[in-house]
């Protein structure tokens, strides 16, 4: 397909990215200066922690301690050169340190983070793409027997339901009741220790929702594929179905999947928020939702951060991809 | 001269533990905390596993591993406590204090100083020696204002801490290297640390035995930085029986054996994984998958299933925790300004049937404002104010207040399913024949510090850190910031502040004893409950030696050189 690109596109679509890209530094500015008027506007301080006990229950600090801690991590400032400061570092890659993990910069808690998120995300998309169009075209080549029934009919039901509600039957089933069935001989763990059979699950829960999705959105489009001429034309030719699915129906209905992919591995990476909470994966997602309980304002802006860039970046590419698919997309 | 011994210390002796040397007025303090420890139900001889790697959660993830930043001066210090060691530590009764870093201490006669004798074979984690400059750098950086140490104030009785800490550290930052030099510790030679402090407090010795106090050598934070020598294992210089082998934040850490400690631990390595303490089921989960060794249980009403489970059953271990709940009254606020009315709903109250019909039996009943296995503990304390609904009607009608007043009464609570409220609500209303509305609200604290509440709760008040009643009586000095009654006597402030700095320790008892039956008379508060400690140990792991003041994620870790994993 690139190779019919004309010079006039190539040349368009270079200063169309430039433009985009140039875009992305508004935006993290916009989402930067909303998320923090958000935090500092919410209620309470990040040491309403305070003391904690035999229980780790929480006695407040004494006023001097919390005088101490506000200077140390400038929070006695006023709360635009607060802003002015934190966007002042950020520039130059420094989003500060946690006030959660008070040794721990934010940038090296993230670069911690991101492989847990991106490979529980990058698993889920190969799940997705191979599991979901396989299904998909299954059901379209075996349009109303039983199959296409149940693939629909499962997609259906998994698509209408919360992967929050699935995590927990997988672990109820896969890894609580399984274990005691096999006396502990098999079971899947239930996530959270590592990137290793412990992924299993996590995977399963986040990748069935959109799993679901692609396999109806594969089996409409081959279906609508297999109506067209050419479809029937390669079938009079003589050439094997083999060579047509791949060839004549597959390469065709790829197109919607493929403007899909760029927002679905959005969805993956931004939408393990819940998972990563549910099976105690310290990716992205568990420490953002955790910088948030905890008030960990740095820790909310570095991750927010990350996330805006990821949707921008995939939303980019979605764009890009459009205009190499759809001739009317291309800028001039 | 005094010895107190760990109740397993036959078979520590073997392995050369020096025990505790004292003199002074520690000795009479000291020898009190001689007792048996609570074992789990694990112990007993048992060949000792291949692999000795035990695999615990822990829910409480230190904001740094730093110890002088440590939040918490006991039970959350798990996980710091096991990389470094402080002067002292608790006996296994948690009534006294044990050598650890030092070997003895003496008290000068005044209670003013206190004079530790280190141990000469104390070693860091790189090999190097610990010596009582260590300490004298360590506790001055702990409250060096710079440092925003949420422990600072503990150690605040040193001599000169408290001009210390009235510094700016941004106003004052010329000001406070000079004064760091004035403060009351000293290190004649390599192997004494000798603190000043600015008031005689017999409990001085608990402080010694927080991990705060751990040595910090002066190199290691010149060499990685103030805010940053901690932040890695490998520049995690610390001289406890571990060491911080891997730390993957928010996942989990890894210690291993410190090869240069005195006394190697039976446990190669201790994996403490990080799951957030929302998710409960998670830990459970893989406690029951085999994945982790120590639970603190399942989450809910399934903890009673747990408990009758004839295999899971039989793993459970539980003990009193120092910690308790209780009904607060604003007496700032009518009725409740009305001490009549107070002792009135503070007897009304049947706390046996709320232990046997509520809490699950995780929680005992308790009257008294000290706790069972905090000295000073008497059954008999505040037996007058528990349940007797006849003398809490009689109390009310003698009180004056008008029925009019005491049909509006509002109870707080946090908790928008407190069956505890609800239980009080009922009890209030059943024996009282008054009935209160309830507000569930989500800021509670915030109406709480602000006076917006008549009665608040039941719910848990407060843990005590180390083992002495001051902690449980101080909360109720006129000033204190920790309870929001609104209560002030002056004889009771007099009371306890004598009881505070008196040596003498049966004195000092005598003295609490009686300011605490003051305020059980007043009743600004209806104690409810003292908290218990429940968990679940699978059966392989041994030697478990539980205290009162364990991390609540890990029993027995005031002794985790004891812990060994059995074959299995």
């Amino acid at each position: 397909m690139a190779r019919t690109l004309p010079r006039t596109l190539t040349r368009g679509t270079t200063g169309y990215v430039l433009r985009r890209i140039a875009w992305l530094l508004p935006v993290l500015l916009v989402v930067i200066v909303v998320t923090f008027a958000l935090m500092h506007l919410a209620p309470g301080s990040p040491w309403d922690r305070g003391l904690q006990d035999v229980r780790q229950q929480n006695t407040p600090l004494t006023s001097t301690t919390v005088r101490n801690l506000n200077e140390k991590f400038g929070l006695d400032l006023p709360w635009w050169q607060q802003l002015l400061r934190y966007l002042g570092n950020a520039v130059r890659g420094d989003f500060g340190v946690s006030y959660r993990f008070q040794d721990q910069q934010v940038r090296d808690i993230i670069a911690e983070a991101i492989p847990q998120t991106f490979v529980i995300g990058a698993l889920a998309f190969a799940m997705v793409l191979v599991a979901g169009t396989g299904l998909g075209v299954l059901a379209a080549l075996r349009h109303n027997t039983a199959v296409d029934h149940l693939v629909t009919g499962l997609a259906t039901l998994i698509a209408s339901v919360p992967n929050f509600v699935v995590g927990i039957l997988l672990i109820v089933v896969l890894s609580v009741d399984l274990n005691r069935l096999t006396r502990g001989s098999f079971f899947l763990p239930d996530g959270g220790f590592g990137l290793d059979q412990h992924l299993v699950l996590p995977v399963l829960t986040l990748s069935l929702m959109p799993l679901a999705f692609i396999a109806r959105l594969t089996r409409g489009s081959v279906l609508e594929v297999l109506r067209q001429d050419h479809v029937r034309t390669a079938r009079a030719k003589g050439i094997t179905e083999r060579r047509v699915v791949l060839r004549h129906i597959l390469r065709n209905a790829m197109v919607p999947i493929v403007t899909f992919l760029g927002p679905l591995f959005a969805y993956l990476v931004t939408g393990a928020v819940v998972v990563e909470a549910l099976f105690q994966i310290p990716g992205l997602g568990g420490q953002f939702v955790d910088a948030v309980t905890y008030r960990d304002y740095p820790m909310i802006l570095g991750t927010t951060v990350v996330y805006a860039a990821v949707i921008s970046v995939a939303n980019l590419v979605v764009d890009l991809v459009y205009v190499v698919v759809d001739p009317r997309m291309r800028p001039g | 001269m005094s010895t107190c011994e760990h109740p397993s210390a036959k078979g520590r002796a073997s392995r050369g533990r020096v025990p505790i040397v004292v003199t002074g007025i520690a000795v009479m303090l000291g020898a009190a905390g001689c007792g048996n420890a609570t074992s789990s139900p694990a112990t007993g001889s048992a060949r000792l596993a291949a692999e000795q790697v035990l695999h615990i959660n822990s829910f409480f993830q230190p904001p740094s591993f730093d110890p002088g930043r440590d939040p918490g001066a006991f039970g959350p210090s798990a996980l710091i406590r096991q990389y470094v060691e402080p002067l002292l530590g608790l006996t296994a009764d948690a009534k006294g204090v044990r050598g650890a870093a030092a070997q003895s201490y003496e008290v000068s006669s005044d209670g003013l100083t206190y004079t530790f004798h280190l141990r000469s074979d104390g070693r860091y984690n790189d090999g190097q020696p610990v010596k009582a400059q260590d300490f004298v750098y360590g506790w001055r950086r702990l409250l060096d204002p710079r440092l925003a140490a949420p422990l600072a104030d503990t150690f605040s009785l040193v001599r000169g801490a408290g001009e210390l800490a009235a510094l700016d550290p941004k106003a004052d930052a010329a000001k406070i290297g000079l004064q760091l030099t004035t403060l009351g510790l000293a290190a004649p030679d390599d192997l004494t640390f000798r603190v000043t402090l600015a008031y005689a407090a017999p409990y001085f010795k608990f402080i010694a035995a927080i991990p705060a106090g751990a040595p910090i050598r002066q190199d290691v934070v010149e060499k990685y930085g103030f805010d940053r020598w901690a932040s890695k294992p490998e520049t995690l210089v610390t001289n406890g029986p571990f060491r911080v082998a891997e730390r993957v934040t928010g996942q989990s850490v890894t210690l291993v054996r410190n090869p240069y400690f005195r006394q190697q631990p039976r446990l190669a390595t201790i994996v403490a994984y990080q799951l957030s303490g929302s998710n409960v089921g998670v830990a459970w989960n893989k406690y029951l998958n085999n994945e982790i060794d120590i639970s603190n249980g399942p989450p809910g009403n399934s903890v009673v299933q747990a408990l009758s489970d004839p295999v899971l059953g039989k793993q459970v271990l539980q003990y009193d925790e120092p910690s308790e709940s209780w009904l607060t009254f604003n007496t700032k606020k009518a009725p409740f300004d009305n001490p009549k009315v107070r002792l009135a709903f503070t007897e009304a109250i049947d706390r046996r049937a709320y232990v046997q019909d509520f809490s699950r039996n995780l929680v005992e009943p308790l009257s008294g404002l000290i706790p069972r296995g905090i000295p000073g503990y008497d059954r008999r304390v505040g037996t007058a104010e528990s349940f007797n609904p006849d003398r809490a009607k009689a109390l009310l009608a003698s009180s004056g207040v008008a029925p009019s007043t005491l049909a509006g009464i509002h109870i707080l609570t946090r908790n928008f399913t407190s069956k505890d409220t609800q239980f009080v609500q009922d009890q209030i209303q059943r024996n009282l024949g008054v009935t209160m509305t309830i507000d569930a609200v989500e800021d509670a604290s915030t109406q709480l510090s602000r006076g917006n509440f008549q009665v608040y709760g039941p719910d848990y008040a407060y843990g005590a850190a180390y083992p002495d009643p001051r902690l449980f009586m101080d909360q109720f000095l006129t000033g204190s910031t920790t309870t929001s009654t609104g209560w002030s006597d002056p004889g009771y402030d007099r009371l306890v502040r004598q009881a505070d700095a008196t040596t003498d320790s049966a004195r000092r008892l005598f003295l609490y004893q009686q300011a605490e039956e003051m305020l059980l008379a007043q009743a600004p508060v209806a104690v409810f409950s003292q908290t218990k400690r429940l968990f679940w140990i699978k059966p392989w792991v041994k030697g478990i030696v539980s205290s009162p003041f364990d991390d609540a994620d890990f029993p027995g870790d005031l002794f985790v050189g004891d812990i060994y994993i059995a074959q299995h």
